[in-house]
């Protein structure tokens, strides 16, 4: 019952579930223009604004997924998996957000707290 | 508003000039023929019975005595040879044929017309022709004058008018010089003039004075030549030459084929680029178009613009003024006020006529949505009939059937062989209510009578077209010049310019053509100077990726 809470989420909806709290420190980097950054070394998919039903990975609602984690990044460093979904983020709640503004709030801040769902862990 | 209203009409008379065939061989330049007629308007009662508000039938030319003259207005027509050095508004009027010319006298209040004024008229263009055929006639003259014995010294057969091998070769390209030179007049300049204009044409007077200088000149030389050489002869000193003279023609008519080419490109060429805009509004009914023009004097941009405004603007209907209101709806809608005293008329028709005003102002206030509903209501009507007159042609054009050549006379029972104003005639009963009842509703009757519809009906009939090639001239009321009361030969329009009209088009002129109650008002502005400038694209740009689902990293 709660995979499908937590995967197959109607967003604006309650929900509970159990989930994986992450912690991820930032490090600096350089992104594509040569600007200086701080970088997690991940990638997210989905959002509200999205479809889910043409993503690749074949996501099953409209929450934010990580799609891709670098080796050695921070993010795999502390935790992240691939095809995670994020619940929270410092307090954000990222079950209902658009695209556009999980990168907003994900790139906000140096210290990221994240509720994590992971299939198979915190759901069977 | 259902009165008979009594329209003048035009009616003209127009002459070719006598003058412009008498010059058979060619000139330098176009003789200028004036073709000027008379107009006249005044008013007659209808001759045919017409339904209400129609006009009456243009007026023949025979009956003129007697009639009441209102206006005479000038119709001549010339090209751009139109000459003149005198100043003549557009309202003066002449006839130039040879019997109009004893009935000048018969109009009384016409001041303008006359001897007089005829002779001025001719004079300039007279000078033209003179001037350019003493110019032609002149290199000719050169050569063949010391042959002829006019020069006593020069006596033929002396040993100065031996021509030897290299002479003679001059002969022949003067000669042939000569061919091309009337060659080159007769494509260009002998034509039948366009227009006649009010003000001087500033580059033919340039180029005449460029030819009366440079014959004058030459001749000068001419003369002084021979009596130098004459005396030369008689002193022992060194004697003209034959072959000088023929040279010295030679060089004359070098330099009238550079006149003529001046002349062509100033006249002829120098207009066609293409560096003004005109839009052109036809004032009763709002019709306009725009053109792009050449560099101009404003007389010629009218004759330029009446040229395309003849043949592509639509036709102007005077009755379509008013949208004809529907039988049913007419009844309750006028105001009427009867006059119950019959004395104190003068008085109280100001303040009822004033009152009148101000109800029909206001009616027409509060139901500005009547248009709308009638023009609607019209435009319904108009194509119900269209189409009911298309039907009607179909089925009667699907009577008539072509015989052709082996089916023999006898091809079947009740086949009468009919030529083709006979099947017009006889297919014609069949769409004529159909077709009249078009005409009224688009209020084209007074253009076309029974026998010009029967006339076209008979040629579609001859050349095999479809009941819609037949209906084109009844659908389709475009240009002005298909209309048959205005293929006349001679046009007379008023030009109405703030500026001196042989002043050259600019930005922001503006004039005004006028003919009866036909107004076109023609605005000029300047093309922009385009700035054409390359744009590199790299083909590498050209690529794409296609996302499927946007992935950010972060």
């Amino acid at each position: 019952m709660c995979a499908k809470m937590a995967f197959q989420h109607q967003a604006g909806t309650a929900m509970e579930c159990l989930s994986i709290p992450i912690t991820l420190h930032k490090e600096p980097g350089v992104d594509h223009e040569g600007a200086e950054v701080l970088k997690c070394g991940f990638k997210i998919g989905g959002g509200i604004d999205q479809d889910f039903r043409k993503s690749p990975q074949g996501y099953t609602d409209y929450g934010i997924y990580v799609t891709e984690v670098h080796d050695g990044s921070p993010a795999a460093k502390s935790g992240l998996r691939m095809h995670d979904k994020i619940l929270q983020c410092n307090g954000y709640d990222f079950t209902m957000v658009t695209h556009k503004k999980a990168v907003d709030y994900i790139r906000k801040h140096p210290v990221l707290n994240l509720l994590v769902a992971r299939k198979g862990v915190t759901s069977t | 508003m259902e009165t008979e209203s009594v329209k003048s009409a035009l009616s003209e008379q127009s002459s070719r000039s006598r003058r412009s065939r008498s010059h058979t061989h060619r000139n330098n330049y176009r003789l200028h023929s004036n073709r000027s007629s008379r107009s006249t308007r005044s008013h007659r009662k209808g001759e045919e019975p017409m339904a209400p508000f129609q006009t009456s039938v243009t007026l023949s030319e025979e009956n003129r005595d007697g009639q009441e003259v209102i206006e005479v207005q000038i119709l001549p027509q010339d090209d751009n040879w139109g000459e003149n050095t005198t100043a003549v508004t557009g309202n003066t009027s002449e006839q130039s044929d040879a019997e109009d010319m004893g009935m000048s006298g018969q109009w009384i209040g016409e001041p303008d017309t006359g001897i007089s004024f005829v002779c001025q008229r001719y004079l300039g263009s007279v000078l033209t022709g003179v001037l350019s055929v003493a110019a032609f006639v002149s290199p000719l003259a050169m050569v063949v004058l010391p042959k002829l014995g006019f020069f006593p010294v020069l006596t033929p057969g002396s040993q100065l008018l031996a021509c030897g091998a290299e002479c003679k070769g001059l002969l022949v390209s003067l000669a042939f010089k000569l061919v091309l030179l009337a060659a080159g007049s007769w494509a260009v300049f002998l034509r039948r003039p366009r227009a006649t204009m009010p003000r001087i044409f500033l580059f033919r007077a340039t180029v005449l004075v460029l030819v009366l200088v440079c014959t004058f000149a030459y001749w000068l030389f001419y003369v002084v030549q021979v009596t130098e050489g004459a005396l030369a002869s008689t002193t022992g000193g060194e004697a003209v030459q034959y072959k000088g003279l023929v040279s010295y023609a030679s060089s004359l008519t070098d330099t009238l084929l550079f006149i003529h080419y001046l002349a062509v490109v100033l006249v002829e060429i120098r207009h066609l680029q293409p560096t003004y805009y005109v839009k052109i509004v036809r004032s009763p009914d709002g019709e306009s178009r725009a053109y792009a023009i050449g560099q101009l004097s404003i007389q010629r941009a009218a004759v330029w613009i009446l040229e395309h405004y003849y043949t592509e603007f639509p036709i102007y209907n005077p009755y379509l003024e008013r949208i004809p209101v529907s039988k049913s709806r007419k009844g309750g809608s006028s105001f009427k006020f009867y006059d119950v005293d019959g004395m104190n008329n003068s008085s109280l028709q100001q303040s009822q006529s004033r009152a009148m005003l101000a109800a029909h102002a206001r009616r027409r206030d509060s139901s500005h949505n009547e248009r709308f509903y009638e023009e609607h209501d019209y435009e319904r009507r108009v194509k119900k009939r269209r189409a009911r007159l298309i039907t009607a042609a179909e089925e009667a054009f699907t009577h008539i059937k072509r015989l052709h050549g082996d089916q023999g006379i006898s091809c079947s029972s009740a086949a009468i062989p009919m030529d083709p104003q006979e099947a017009a005639q006889a297919v014609f009963p069949s769409m004529a209510r159909a077709l009249q009842k078009y005409l009224r509703i688009t209020r084209q009757q007074p253009r076309h009578s029974v026998e010009s519809i029967l006339a076209h009906l008979a040629s579609c009939l001859s050349h095999d077209l479809t009941p819609r090639a037949f209906l084109e001239p009844f659908l389709v009321p475009a240009p002005v010049l298909q209309n048959e009361k205005e293929q006349k030969p001679v046009q007379t329009w008023a030009l109405i310019c703030d500026e001196l009209l042989s002043r050259p088009l600019s930005h922001g002129t503006s004039f005004q053509l006028r003919q009866n109650d036909v107004s076109l008002l023609c605005t000029v502005r300047a093309l922009p100077h385009f700035n054409v400038t390359e744009e590199v694209v790299d083909p590498k740009s050209n690529k794409f990726v296609l996302r499927l689902n946007s992935e950010t990293s972060v």
